[in-house]
Formats: structure tokens, C-alpha cells, sequence
């Protein structure tokens, strides 16, 4: 364990679903680490594998599902050689997730403060006095009546409430690391950049690191010191936000960008990506060839690796391969 | 506070459409049998009756009162638990009585199929459910298909020649009441407890898995397992306490098959409970008798229905 | 992998429970054609004559072939449980459509019989019925009817609430279509298939109501055969000649297994989102 490893480190990791009759690669060798306090970004459709690789890293996918990686390692400590209740004892504590749903991210039978004195005692925090913190902690998230909502079944609440809540439970365990599955897709406008203040607030005060998956550029550049771009399962260019915002290297990434800048400007000019996102990557050769507006032959063949173009930014396209 | 008031207002709700039902219970049962083809004049007296026994026999028990006047008189007697008297099978005989009698032990018998239910299922449908997919899980769904298709009467038969007659361990016939020996009713009505229980288990393990395999796919159970919530944990507060809502309510559904059941396994083992009573009623057309055992089997499956209606308000908060 | 395993293996119970039930009826629509013997008439050269090529499930106290009274008491069993069933499934969908689409009275009225009907312990129902219109075949099957109506109100009543939200319905109500053609050709093919599993379900459980009423001595008279005839006259001579009771009962629950796993195999091809609603 030296002082110099990173927090998470993640090198080739695979995600595999057993689907009817064929297989689903939903990863496909994904690598990136996450220094402490960081916060990495993970953008891309629906579709190309952001949430499954937040969820294969915290062992949370369902049964047909196989994963494999050559390292995840967490502060240096390899965690595929852990057994699941080894694992199951780092979750939460040291790799919180927050989920997508908020409504079904709580039981319906049981009330808002019981998860929170379930997380207080999951911590081993001091349960006699549970209410008080966990009031505290809904305070911080920006609930102004905590014990109306600690009081209140999850049906009883509004979506952003139960967000809040929600993050809320999460900050409570303290964990390191978060893993933050597009926590405000369902949310209106307000309230979105409400709760992406206080997840950076949380993040400034106790130092945790933030693996933030979305497809929102705007929100990823605002909160993000690297970014990754998926694409049909593969990190296909990663660097510093502001590289990869400024000088997007792998076709991709840019057109993604210039999608997202023609909406922000609500130009009559819609650029499109051509072709349909998604679908089953083909056998060889680059997975992005089919909709690429620069694709050469031999894109069609070789499958490009990643390539390091200034120091820490490279991308996986055969136009930076030297 | 406001949660509480309007808990109790639903709950007197819930019973204000129990005591409607039971109302119109006694109606149902009151004039089907005034408009059914029967004479109970007749049928007390037997077909070669002389017109002056049968008109002595109608002014005695009142039948040429106007029908709604005998409801009224008979409704406010049944209220107050005064059924009157037995017109044939023991003749002036208060009917309370009888049924007084007869009624504990058919609700041993009920409640003790329910306990046998209840423990098979849930012992079955969670082990199924933990080892889905595997050779157990085959093996309880192979038990509970094959359960539900035996009925109780063709399944006292088969416990009889197995147990009974075969290895002798249980008597083949006869009751002890719980009133005379708790033990002995117990072993006395194990047989005819476990034919009413056997398809009931049937039933409730299929649901209990089903619930519970469903649920198991619910993203709070996923969020619990993020926070590193142990397995056990997970499945006591976030599976099976979510899938006991279906498991209760299905339990509430079944009550009155549950019921129906005890006529037919009383009479082949000979219990003398309310079942047989009002099978002997139907046979010796007793109809104020038929009429009483009608209305307290009736009432009986909507005070255990109300019960389950109280259970699954608790269970669960969206329908409290 | 283990969702495909499931789904196969459910697929092929379903078959299986399609192939015991066509068994069953062939049996007993063939049945007549299918025995050398008469159900009724006595051979007192062959009385309780334990299962021989001859009579391969033995002879009853009268010398009667066993097979031939299960081909024939099964004959009357289904006819009295299907009809009473349909009569269900008719006049119970028909109320619960007509309480879905016309609320208000209607509606509180339907709720309230279905839940008296639903509160009385089944069999006691069908005991009450039987002294109330006498004993007999017909009687048997009103009385199915009488419990099964409740089911068939209530679920076809919320089914088709829900139906009605969805577009194609709301749409067809729009422009006007009329609203006997909106219930039988939007709705009714839509809430087909539960309606189609709770037949199968009452065809057997009607099957056991009968038995047990005709066990008691309250179906269907003697010498005439039904499924619960046998297994009553079986009874009085259970310890001498176990097998008249025994595979009589056997064939019952066949009988019954065919239609539970068929009913089973309905329910897993339908539509899954309905199937959740439900």
C-alpha cells in the first residue's frame, strides 16, 4: 500500500451478459484510475456501458451477468481477489453507489428514517443517537424539515426529496469513493443543479472521490477534473475535462460535443451523429467505424488501441495512432 | 396524530363493510331458502303428513307470518346470538347451542390447517426461492403443483391408508375436542388438519415464491446491498418482509376454500364440528338450522378477512 | 441463464399440462367408444376383482369395469364443472365489464354481491345451494357458477380499467366508436388471457366441488356415475378393495394437474406487463 497508489484503479475490465441465444459484451476492457478527491466523469449514450461498469466494480450485477479485469484495485489493495463477503464489507463504508431511481431506491414498507439509522448502524456509528445525526445530514442536503421526511414513507415524498434522501443515506456511510449513476436524470431543472451544488459541497468538505456517470456534457464539464467517454462498451478517449472538452481527439467525442453545443446555442442546425447509436459492435475493427464521417479502411480492420496524445489525454482511433 | 385519526376512520370503515356484508349475508340466506322449492313442514313431518300436522306445525313456528316480519324477528334473534330452535334433526332444541358446541372445533381444525400451511410455505417457498433454479426449488414447484391438484377429501383417504391404517400412527377416525384435551385434539386432528392443509401449503408456496423472486429483483434491494448491508439483512427487511404483503393477502383470499374444506374432511373423520352439523341439516333439511350454520360461516371467513385487511394495512404504508 | 432454463422448462410443463388435459378429453369425449363395458349394468361373476387385463382398474361391489364408471362419471364431472364455469365466465365478465364501464350504482352494486358471494366458505355455498334447488346435476353447476362469478366479475371489472387508460382504447372512444364494439373488440381480446387461465383454474376446481358434493351424497344419484359417485361408493368398501377409491382419486387429480399446469402455461405467455398489473 503505498502512499503513491491511487484510489481506484481499474485495467481491463469486461462485462458480460448471457442474453437469449447471444451474448451481450456491455464492457469491453474499460481502464482508468481515480486519484483521492477526484472526481472522473463517464459520458456516453444509454446503452454504452457507463452504469454496467459502475455496477461491475461494486460486484452488483445480477447473476448472468460475468465480469472479469485484469486489476481493480482500491487503494492499492487488489479486490478481485476478495471473496463476496470480504468485498461486501468495503460497500457502502469505502464504494457508495448513488442510484438512478430515487423511488425505488428506497423500500416501500419502511419509513425514510429507518434506512437512515440502518446506514448509521451499517457504519457502526452510534445508533442511540441516530436521529439527531441523521437529521443533520438532511439539513446538509438541503432538507429543511428533517423529521417530517425521516417520518414520511418513500410514497409520500417528491422525487427530488427522495434524492436528497437518498444522497443523504449515502453521505452518512462516509464512503471514498461514490459512484454517482446520473443522479439527476429524472429531476427538473432547479432541482438538478441544487443537488449537484451540495454532492460538490460534500466532496470539498470531506474529500471523497467521485466517479460520475452521465451523458450530460454541460454537467460533466461543470463538476469533473478528468473525463471518459464511452462508446458501445470501451473508453474511447480519456484525458483532463478541460482537454477533452476544448480538444476532443477521437471522432466520437467530438461530435458528441458539437451535438451538445448546437442544443445549448438552439441553432437551426442540429448536428447529428449519423447512423443509430448503440447496436452490436462489429467482430473487428473499430466499433465506431459504421458512423464515423473520417473512417478509413483500415478502420474496418484493425481495432485501434489507446494512445496517449499530450500527457494524460489519449483516445482509441486509428487517426492518433502513429 | 392526522395519521392515526384517519387510520382509525379507515379501520372503521373496513368494519362498517364487514357488518353490510353480513346484513346482506342474512338476506341472501333468509330468502333463498323461503324462495327454494322446500317445505320445512314437510320435511320435518315427512311427505305422508296430515294437512292439521302441517297447519299445527306452520302456526307453531310461525311460517304464515309475513315473510319480511319472520326476517326481522329472525335477525334480530341471530344478533343477539339466538338462532331458535332446531326443526328436525334435534327437534326444539336451541340452534345456539348446537352450533356452540360444534363451532370450536371446526375452528381448530381451521386454524390448525392454517398453521400447517403457513409453516410448510414458508419454509418451502423461501428455500425455493434462495435456491432458485437449483434441484430444490424444482422439487418444492413439482410438491406444489402436484399439492394443488389433490383434493382434501381424495387426500384424507390417502393419509388414512398411509398413516392411519398403514403405519397406525394417527387414529382414522374420531376428535377429541380442545375442550376436553389440548393434546389430544392436536393428534386426534392431525390428519384431517393436514388434508384441508395440504393444498392450501400447495398454493401459498407457489405465491410466497413467486413474491419473493420478484421482489429479490427490486432496485431497493440492490440500493441495500450498495450500502454493504449484510445477505441476511437484506433479505429479512428488504425481500421477505415486502413479499409477506402478496403471501397475506393470498392467505385472506383462500380463507374461504380454507373453510369450505372442513365440511367434507369433518364428515370422513368424523369431527363434530360445524361442517358435519350442517351437512346433517342439509340432509334432514333442518332449515333453520341450514340457515344459522350459512350465516355463521359466513360471518366467520369476514371476521378473518378484516383480520387479514388490518394485517396487510400494517404491512403496507401505501395501503394503510 | 437460469431465466432461459426457467422459461423452457415452464414451456414445457405448459406442454405437458396441454398434453395431459387433451388426454383427459379425449377420455371423456371418447369415452363410450372406448370400453367394451356398461357403467351401470352389474356382473355378479366379477364383483371387486382387484385390476386385471380384463379390467384394468379392478370392478366395483357390483362387478362393474371401474375404468369404464371413471370414463363416464368424467363425462358428467366436466360437463356439470365446464358449464357451470361458462356460466361464470359469461354472466361474471359481462357484470364486471358493465361495472367497469358504467361506475357509479352499477358498479357498487356488482362489488357488493361478488364480495357477499366471495365471503361464504366455497363449499358451504354449494351445500347451501344444493338444499336450497334440491340435489342434482344441474344444481351442481349453478352452484359452481355462483362461486366462480365473484372471480370472473372482479377480474375482468379491474382489468378493464386498466385497458381502458390506454391509448388505442381512449382513441377508439374519441371518434366515437360505439361501445358495445369498444368492449368486444378493444377490450375483451386484451383481458382474453387471465380470463382464459381462471376457466382452467374453475374447470378444476369445479371438477373437486362436484366430487365432494357427489361424495356426500348430494350430487349426482346412483347408480348414475360422476367422479364423486365412485369414489363414495369406493369408500364403503375402502379396506376390501382399495383401488376403486384410490384410482378414481388418481384419475381426478390428473385431471386436475393437466389443467393446473396448462392454466400455468397461460399465465406465463402472457403479456408480462399485464401479468405485473395484476
Amino acid at each position: 500500500m503505498s502512499a503513491a497508489a491511487p484510489l481506484l484503479e481499474v485495467s481491463n475490465l469486461c462485462a458480460t451478459f448471457a442474453g437469449a441465444g447471444r451474448e451481450v459484451r456491455a464492457v469491453r476492457g474499460a481502464s482508468f484510475t481515480i486519484e483521492v478527491g477526484q472526481t472522473l466523469g463517464l459520458i456516453g449514450e444509454s446503452g454504452s456501458g457507463k452504469t454496467v461498469t459502475g455496477l461491475a466494480i461494486l460486484r452488483l450485477l445480477p447473476a448472468h451477468a460475468s465480469v472479469s479485469a485484469d486489476r481493480i484495485a482500491y487503494r492499492g489493495e487488489n479486490l478481485a481477489a476478495m471473496s463476496d463477503d470480504e468485498f461486501r464489507r468495503l460497500r457502502g463504508v469505502e464504494l457508495g453507489m448513488i442510484f438512478q431511481d430515487p423511488a425505488g431506491s428506497f423500500n416501500p414498507a419502511k419509513r425514510i428514517g429507518w434506512h437512515l439509522r440502518e446506514a448509521i448502524r451499517r457504519r457502526g456509528g452510534e445508533v442511540e443517537r441516530w436521529e439527531a445525526e441523521a437529521g443533520d445530514m438532511l439539513r446538509e442536503v438541503g432538507i429543511r424539515m428533517p423529521q417530517r421526511v425521516l417520518g414520511a414513507y418513500p410514497h409520500q415524498l417528491s422525487g427530488g426529496m427522495l434524492q436528497r434522501a437518498l444522497i443523504a443515506m449515502v453521505f452518512l456511510l462516509r464512503p471514498a469513493l461514490i459512484i454517482a449513476d446520473e443522479p439527476t436524470t429524472n429531476l427538473d431543472n432547479l432541482v438538478e443543479r441544487q443537488i449537484l451544488a451540495l454532492i460538490r459541497a460534500h466532496q470539498a468538505k470531506v474529500g471523497a472521490a467521485i466517479l460520475f456517470v452521465t451523458h450530460d456534457l454541460g454537467i460533466a464539464g461543470a463538476l469533473c477534473d478528468r473525463i471518459a467517454v464511452m462508446y458501445a462498451g470501451e473508453i474511447v478517449e480519456i484525458g483532463p475535462a478541460a482537454a477533452v472538452l476544448e480538444r476532443p481527439l477521437h471522432p466520437y467525442a467530438q461530435g458528441l460535443l458539437a451535438t451538445s453545443r448546437s442544443l445549448e446555442r438552439a441553432d437551426a442546425e442540429l448536428h447529428e451523429l449519423p447512423g443509430e447509436p448503440g447496436g452490436v459492435p462489429p467482430e473487428q475493427g473499430c466499433a465506431f467505424a459504421p458512423r464515423c464521417i473520417h473512417v478509413m479502411a483500415a478502420c474496418r480492420e484493425r481495432h485501434p488501441a489507446m494512445t496517449e496524445v499530450e500527457p494524460g489525454h489519449g483516445a482509441r482511433c486509428l487517426l492518433h495512432e502513429r | 396524530m392526522g395519521a392515526f385519526a384517519s387510520g382509525l376512520t379507515r379501520t372503521a370503515q373496513r368494519f362498517g363493510g364487514v357488518v353490510l356484508i353480513a346484513l346482506l349475508g342474512a338476506a341472501a340466506v333468509f330468502f333463498a331458502l323461503r324462495a327454494g322449492q322446500g317445505d320445512p313442514a314437510l320435511a320435518a313431518l315427512g311427505d305422508q303428513a296430515t294437512p292439521e300436522a302441517v297447519a299445527a306445525f306452520r302456526a307453531r313456528w310461525r311460517l304464515d307470518d309475513p315473510l319480511a316480519l319472520q326476517f326481522g324477528r329472525w335477525l334480530a334473534g341471530a344478533a343477539t346470538g339466538d338462532f331458535g330452535a332446531s326443526m328436525v334433526i334435534a327437534s326444539g332444541e336451541p340452534i345456539a347451542q348446537l352450533i356452540a358446541s360444534r363451532l370450536p372445533n371446526t375452528l381448530f381444525i381451521g386454524a390448525y390447517a392454517l398453521a400447517l400451511a403457513i409453516s410448510i410455505s414458508l419454509t418451502a417457498g423461501v428455500v425455493a426461492a434462495l435456491r432458485h433454479g437449483r434441484f430444490v426449488d424444482g422439487a418444492a414447484t413439482s410438491a406444489a403443483v402436484l399439492g394443488i391438484s389433490m383434493p382434501d377429501f381424495w387426500l384424507s383417504y390417502v393419509l388414512i391408508y398411509a398413516l392411519a391404517l398403514g403405519l397406525g400412527l394417527f387414529p382414522s377416525y374420531g376428535f377429541t375436542a380442545p375442550s376436553a384435551s389440548f393434546a389430544g385434539a392436536l393428534y386426534s386432528g392431525f390428519l384431517p388438519a393436514l388434508a384441508i392443509a395440504a393444498p392450501m401449503a400447495a398454493a401459498f408456496t407457489r405465491m410466497l415464491r413467486t413474491a419473493l423472486l420478484e421482489t429479490l429483483h427490486r432496485d431497493h434491494v440492490r440500493v441495500a446491498r450498495s450500502l454493504g448491508h449484510g445477505e441476511r439483512f437484506v433479505f429479512v427487511h428488504h425481500v421477505f418482509r415486502n413479499a409477506l404483503i402478496p403471501y397475506v393477502t393470498v392467505i385472506g383470499l383462500q380463507v374461504r376454500y380454507l373453510l369450505g374444506g372442513t365440511v367434507v374432511v369433518e364428515r370422513i373423520f368424523g369431527v363434530n364440528g360445524l361442517g358435519s352439523l350442517m351437512v346433517d341439516a342439509a340432509f334432514a333439511r333442518d332449515y333453520p338450522l341450514v340457515q344459522a350454520c350459512a350465516l355463521v360461516f359466513l360471518v366467520c371467513v369476514l371476521i378473518v378477512n378484516f383480520a387479514v385487511d388490518l394485517v396487510c394495512a400494517q404491512l403496507d404504508p401505501r395501503r394503510a | 441463464m437460469r431465466g432461459r432454463l426457467a422459461a423452457a422448462l415452464a414451456n414445457k410443463l405448459a406442454l405437458f399440462g396441454g398434453l395431459i388435459t387433451s388426454l383427459v378429453a379425449l377420455g371423456v369425449l371418447a369415452g363410450p367408444w372406448l370400453s367394451p363395458y356398461s357403467p351401470t349394468d352389474a356382473d355378479f361373476l366379477a364383483l371387486l376383482a382387484p385390476p386385471s387385463p380384463a379390467h384394468p382398474l379392478g370392478t366395483d361391489s357390483f362387478g362393474r369395469d371401474v375404468l369404464t364408471r371413471i370414463l363416464y362419471g368424467a363425462r358428467v364431472s366436466f360437463a356439470v364443472s365446464v358449464s357451470g364455469v361458462l356460466a361464470a365466465a359469461l354472466i361474471g365478465t359481462a357484470a364486471g365489464l358493465g361495472a367497469a364501464w358504467l361506475g357509479g350504482l352499477w358498479s357498487a352494486i356488482v362489488m357488493r354481491v361478488c364480495d357477499l358471494l366471495f365471503s361464504f366458505p366455497s363449499f358451504v355455498l354449494a351445500l347451501f345451494m344444493m338444499v336450497v334447488l334440491g340435489y342434482g346435476v344441474a344444481n351442481i353447476a349453478v352452484a359452481i357458477a355462483l362461486i366462480y362469478i365473484p372471480i370472473f366479475a372482479r377480474l375482468s371489472r379491474n382489468m378493464a380499467l386498466l385497458v381502458r387508460d390506454e391509448p388505442y382504447v381512449q382513441a377508439a372512444i374519441l371518434i366515437g366508436q360505439p361501445t358495445r364494439s369498444i368492449l368486444m373488440r378493444e377490450i375483451l381480446p386484451n383481458i382474453a388471457a387471465p380470463l382464459f387461465v381462471q376457466i382452467a383454474l374453475g374447470v378444476a376446481f369445479g371438477i373437486v366441488i362436484e366430487a365432494g358434493l357427489s361424495f356426500l351424497g348430494m350430487g349426482v344419484q346412483p347408480p348414475a356415475p360422476s367422479l364423486g359417485a365412485i369414489m363414495a361408493d369406493g369408500r364403503e368398501y375402502f379396506s376390501r378393495a382399495p383401488w376403486v377409491l384410490t384410482l378414481t382419486g388418481l384419475a381426478v387429480s390428473l385431471a386436475l394437474l393437466g389443467l393446473n399446469l396448462l392454466s400455468d402455461g397461460i399465465r406465463d405467455v402472457m403479456d408480462p406487463k399485464l401479468r405485473a398489473k395484476l
